[in-house]
């Protein structure tokens, strides 16, 4: 007995010393919610300037909660992640410190801004119609509204409702039309008795083999399908070219209100919005760059140009409990 | 002392939860009793009734399928029967909707096959979430109730025969009713899994309370509300403990520690083929099928991407945290256990079932009540040492292994706790008289007698702290240090961007990894007999 | 000198109910054997807790060897009283062997003291070849002898036996007696046991205390219980005692049955009960005789007659068993009493 709480405390005591930072060395502290794509940006900011990234993956809203309970004394100096609506709510929880910095803003679109500068977009996802070319012709699409049509009636795949990316769609459609409007637009989806499924990928599956004929989902997702498998028998459609445009949502980051790195923190912003680091993104996530001078890549390329909603995305965070209050009412799982 | 500090300790993460409803969420309680809420109660509860059918009937039936009678593989099937714990419930739910699914192997063939027409019924259902969660949490039930089967069932079994029942009948008769505190104690483990679990039924799209949590807190941005209706959980966990104990009334189900063997009934023909083929649908269902998804993903990806970064690195850390957190919630459980029997009250039962039911709550809302009193104690750390040292102290226990291993003590303790009870339980009282009466105290007796008798229970403990350890997401990726990464932490980084080809290797690593205290322990008991 | 004193220990387990022991006293010197003896649900198992120490007592004190080792609101815990138990289904421990069992209470001795003291009480007990069987692999004897072994290595102040043989086969239990009572003599060991079983009592005890209801009835020489019980529970308990009423007289007490000289003095008239057991009847068959022959339980060494007198009160009767009356016999009534046991009058 003795002998094992011996070794207890000697591995406890082994996991409890954290390496501490080398001393001395520039570094600067992420914490994450994104986590796929950005490696090799950091690998390149760290070339460029010295300075040592350090990263702590987790999940937003799991995230948030960690850097609100380590307070002043956190070693978080970049909150980066996926969504609109989580750097909004970060931003309304007083996670973020404004930044200005004139690179971030000839980088990127004011509408991938936050208006008050706590937050910046760095890459770009549409979510936008995918369909089946074998059953369904290009001119039967126009917009999101429209599958709400009873022509869609068996033939529609959405993802669920408690999908955060859905989420913030119909937060834009609440600043956009107002309530009532993307209640119906909510309401004549589920007329159609769409089939729910909780992934886009599982979505464009679901549309390849016949399931459905039509589905919503982000860009990124048919397009690494499509590299891997340029078969897939899934095509895009850009949603409300004619009307609003197609809805955009961004990754972002922002710097902590008690970073201990700002100026480090600030650099790292400004780098990844830079041309290299957009590139990058673009290549390995297959999203579209935040900084419209960067290059999509080839198999994005291919699907052309398209009309973005210019709203700003904060709204998705500014409406996203009313969207999910609206989704439940209207019957949305 | 020890065991009521330890109780209060752990209880305090819940104490947290139920805190929340210091704070009104009234206008969220509304929109979901106008929009849903009798719809989520409702699923919760089917969900936790059908997955505790599910495992009883699994469970014990194949249990008693392995002590009772003798068939071609049975030896095999004996431990090859606990893999499937190993499988976290998200992967064996993903691999099956990969192969199930309207667009995977299985239906397209039919379709090809049948027609446009053929296919299965839908796997995104309630029923389809029962199963997937029976499949994997079933060997909880066996464990237990095939230990309970082997020490009572051969005299049980003897007497009701004398009295004229088949082997059958007295399986339901005596068998059933005597592992009763076994059985119920698998179930519960099950039960709270089930509502615990966000993984699975957000992958299947089937929405419960603990859907809901995820749904207020992230959709709604109101972790409040989430934590409240968290908090229903805890309170319908604690409602079925609660009721399975009333109904027990005044029954005991410690007898004559008379140990004979149960007579294995050999089986040929046709019985025998059932018995096999029961045998071996269940283990390929839950654990064949889903790990040759698994290879068959990994070998999609190319040498390269193969080669992950880092992996022994993750190997490693991922061994010494489940074997830390094996050896410390063992032990709690062990001096909660003890304490219990020293002095048996209701009080006490109260509280150590109390302070167990964590297990029951999302891995995620534990894990935010962790980081608040953590957070707390660091705060007042900070404030001592800036006031004794005149130093100023960062955050020495957030984000430190130390919040970690509470955070798991907290959230499995009930595992470590119902095992080594259960084990207790079965040593006859007279002998911590015995020992007593020899002048050895009872902290020495615990030592001397208990631990070497409970040895197959303890391993027991160990072996499920570990592997659910190691299946562990959501408390780990948040109260984590710099640095330190797990195998579940590299799988949720890669599904998390629907990435499964790149999350197979670490998936399979993680039932690798569970597997070897499996083994191990299935190798110890084998040695003894 | 005494070993263990119980001083008016009472405890109760629920409120409202009797106390399962009830103000008992008893002492207990150096070297003697006491027998507690009394029908299940008497209290003398938990009279024997409450001296081991896993009951405490609601009233009373326990003291042993001079030091009080429990009274209400202090006790010392059953490890430190130096009290060993042999237990009714001996608890072994199944993990270990004979050896380990033995060894287990001896942990303050170093390993070669300790080791030796293992051989010599398994040679005590006569299992030196044992030593290395686990308790599954020994017969009921066996482990009872181990039990006993295990229960005297480490010198008790006092042994408490809990129905020490109730588990062993009737052909065994007497040898066993025998041996447990000679190994309990040559170590001058100081016991308490518990038994239900007159014979047991009898054959071993120096002293015998009976309980009812909680109650020490008495506590005397085994020969003084038989012949000289001081409650008609006592008497009845302990041999199949029959009840004569009776009117005391100036020649003695007169019943029924005939007149018997009285040994104490009770004021006449008084009405009283007699004491009768079988051994003080005997009987020859008679075809005038006014006793009939109602019954016959063939024992062995003798035969108990149940007999029907006129007025229709039965008495017993034993006999050698070469004796032969069958049921139906007439049979002349003969009673002569060494002590003659009177009891006033039961209501």
């Amino acid at each position: 007995m003795p002998v094992v709480v011996a070794c207890l405390l000697a591995v406890l005591a082994g996991l409890v010393a954290r390496p501490a930072p080398a001393s001395g060395a520039e570094e600067v502290v992420i914490y994450s919610s994104r986590h796929y794509g950005h490696e090799a940006a950091f690998e390149a900011f760290t070339r460029a300037t010295g300075i040592e990234i350090r990263l702590l993956n987790g999940e937003a809203g799991q995230i948030f909660e960690r850097l609100k309970a380590e307070g002043s004394k956190t070693p978080a100096d970049v909150l980066l992640t996926v969504d609109a609506g989580n750097l909004w709510n970060a931003a309304r929880a007083g996670l973020l410190a404004p930044v200005r910095s004139a690179e971030l803003e000839r980088n990127i679109p004011a509408h991938l801004r936050d208006p008050e500068h706590r937050w910046v977009g760095l890459t770009l996802r549409a979510r936008t119609i995918v369909y089946n070319p074998k059953r369904v012709a290009p001119a039967e699409l126009s917009t999101y509204e429209a599958l709400g049509d009873p022509k869609w009636k068996g033939r529609l795949c959405l993802r669920t409702s408690s999908n955060i990316y859905n989420q913030s769609m119909l937060a834009a459609f609440i600043r956009r039309h107002g309530e009532p409007r993307t209640e119906a637009i909510v309401r004549g989806w589920m007329a159609n008795r769409p089939t729910l499924i909780n992934g886009d990928t599982k979505i464009i599956e679901a549309i390849g083999a016949g399931q459905c004929d039509v589905g919503i989902v982000n860009s990124y997702y048919l397009a690494r399908m499509l590299k891997k498998d340029p078969a897939t028998p899934v095509a895009l459609f850009w949603a409300n070219q004619q009307t609003t445009g197609t809805h955009v949502n961004v990754s972002g980051a922002g710097v902590t209100a008690h970073a201990k790195n700002r100026a480090n923190a600030i650099r790292l912003l400004e780098f990844l919005s830079g041309l290299d680091a957009q590139q990058m993104f673009a290549d390995t996530s297959l999203e579209f760059p935040a900084n419209p001078r960067a290059e999509p890549s080839a198999v994005v390329k291919a699907w052309g140009p398209f009309k973005q909603d210019e709203l700003n995305v904060a709204a998705a965070g500014e409406f996203q409990a009313a969207a999910t209050r609206l989704a439940d009412r209207a019957g949305y799982k | 002392m020890a065991a009521a500090a330890i109780a209060a300790t752990v209880a305090l993460p819940l104490v947290v939860v139920l805190a929340s409803w210091r704070h009104p969420a009234g206008d969220v309680w509304l929109h979901l009793w106008r929009t849903q809420l009798v719809e989520l109660v409702a699923n919760t509860l089917l969900l936790a009734g059908g997955v505790g059918v599910g495992t009883l009937v699994l469970g014990a039936g194949l249990a008693w399928l392995v002590v009772a009678y003798e068939f071609p593989g049975r030896r095999l099937f004996e431990w090859a029967l606990i893999l499937p714990l190993a499988m976290p419930a998200y992967v064996i739910g993903f691999a099956f909707l990969a192969l199930f699914d309207y667009a995977g192997p299985v239906q397209s063939t039919f379709r090809r096959l049948l027609g446009p027409g053929a296919g299965l019924p839908e796997l995104r259902s309630g029923a389809g979430v029962v199963a997937m969660m029976t499949l994997v949490f079933y060997p909880y039930v066996y464990v237990l109730a095939r230990v309970a089967f082997r020490e009572h069932g051969g005299p049980a079994l003897e007497v009701a025969r004398s009295l004229g029942h088949s082997p059958a009948r007295a399986f339901a008769a005596v068998i059933l009713p005597l592992a009763r505190p076994s059985l119920a104690a698998g179930v519960a483990l099950a039960m709270m899994e089930a509502l615990a679990d966000f993984g699975t039924v957000s992958t299947f799209g089937y929405r419960t309370l603990t859907e809901a949590v995820y749904r207020v807190w992230t959709g709604m941005f109101d972790r409040v509300a989430a934590t409240q209706i968290a908090s229903v959980l805890l309170a319908v966990a604690l409602g079925l403990l609660v009721l399975e104990r009333a109904l027990r009334g005044r029954r005991r189900f410690t007898g004559a520690e008379r140990r004979t063997a149960v007579p294995r009934v050999a089986l040929h023909g046709a019985p025998a083929a059932a018995a096999v083929a029961a045998c071996a649908v269940v283990l390929a269902l839950a654990f064949v099928l889903p790990v040759t998804e698994l290879v068959v993903w990994a070998l999609e990806l190319g040498p390269e991407e193969r080669a992950s970064r880092g992996f022994a690195g993750l190997v490693g850390s991922t061994f010494l945290l489940a074997g830390a957190s094996a050896v410390l919630v063992g032990i709690l459980a062990l001096v909660l256990a003890y304490a219990r029997r020293l002095r048996p009250s209701r009080t006490s039962a109260l509280a150590a079932q109390f302070s167990s039911m964590g297990y029951a709550l999302p891995g995620a809302v534990i894990a935010v009540g962790v980081l608040a009193p953590v957070a707390w104690l660091d705060g007042v750390l900070a404030t001592a040492a800036e006031w004794l040292l005149g130093e100023r102290l960062g955050l020495v226990l957030t984000g430190s292994a130390a919040a970690v291993l509470f955070a798991y003590a907290v959230r499995f303790l009930a595992v470590g706790y119902q095992t080594t009870e259960a084990a207790l339980a079965r040593i006859p009282p007279s002998l911590d008289e015995a020992a007593r009466s020899l002048g050895v105290t009872m902290r020495t007796a615990l030592r001397r007698v208990h631990v070497p008798l409970m040895r197959g229970g303890i391993l027991s403990a160990l072996t499920l702290i570990w592997v659910e350890t190691i299946k562990e997401l959501p408390a780990t990726l948040l109260l984590r240090p710099f640095g330190i990464k797990t195998l579940a932490i590299e799988v949720w980084e890669r599904t998390s961007e629907s990435l499964w080809a790149e999350a197979a290797l670490p998936a399979l690593a993680i039932v690798a990894v569970g597997l070897v205290p499996l083994l191990l322990v299935t190798r110890l008991e084998g040695g003894r007999r | 000198m005494t070993v263990l004193e119980v001083a008016g220990v009472t405890r109760r387990y629920r409120r409202n109910q009797p106390p399962a022991v009830d103000a008992v006293s008893l002492s207990v010197a150096r070297g003697e054997i006491l027998a507690l003896l009394g029908p299940s649900g008497s209290g003398k198992s938990t009279l024997l807790r409450l001296i081991a120490g896993f009951e405490l007592p609601d009233a009373g004190s326990v003291a042993i060897n001079g030091r009080v080792v429990a009274e209400p609101g202090f006790a010392v815990p059953p490890e430190r009283r130096g009290v060993g138990i042999v237990f009714q289904d001996y608890a072994l421990f199944p993990h270990l062997t004979v050896e380990g069992n033995v060894a287990f209470g001896l942990h303050a001795l170093d390993r070669r003291r300790r080791r030796e003291r293992v051989r010599s009480f398994l040679e005590l007990v006569g299992l030196p070849a044992l030593a290395r069987r686990y308790p599954h692999e020994l017969s009921g004897g066996q482990q009872q002898l181990v039990a006993l072994a295990r229960a005297l290595a480490p010198a008790p102040a006092v042994l408490l036996l809990d129905e020490p043989f109730s588990n062993l086969d009737a052909d065994l239990r007497g040898q066993m007696r025998e041996d447990v009572e000679k190994i309990l003599r040559e170590t001058e060991t100081t016991v308490i046991f518990v038994t239900h079983g007159q014979d047991e009592a009898f054959g071993i005890a120096d002293r015998v205390g009976v309980l009812a209801h909680g109650r020490l009835e008495q506590l005397d020489t085994p020969e003084t219980i038989y012949h000289r019980p001081a409650t008609p529970f006592v008497a009845e308990f302990v041999g199949d005692a029959r009840f004569v009423p009776g009117v005391v007289r100036a020649g003695g007490v007169v019943t029924d049955v005939g007149t018997f000289a009285l040994d104490g003095d009770a004021p006449a008239g008084a009405e009283v009960d007699v004491m009768i057991r079988p051994d003080d009847v005997t009987f020859v068959p008679a075809a005038d005789g006014a006793a009939v022959v109602v019954h016959r339980d063939f024992r062995g060494t003798e035969t108990l007659y149940c007999l029907s007198l006129p007025g229709g009160r039965r008495l017993y009767a034993s006999q050698p068993s070469w004796a032969t009356a069958v049921v139906g016999d007439r049979v002349r009534v003969e009673i002569r009493l060494e002590h003659v046991v009177t009891f006033p009058r039961r209501p």
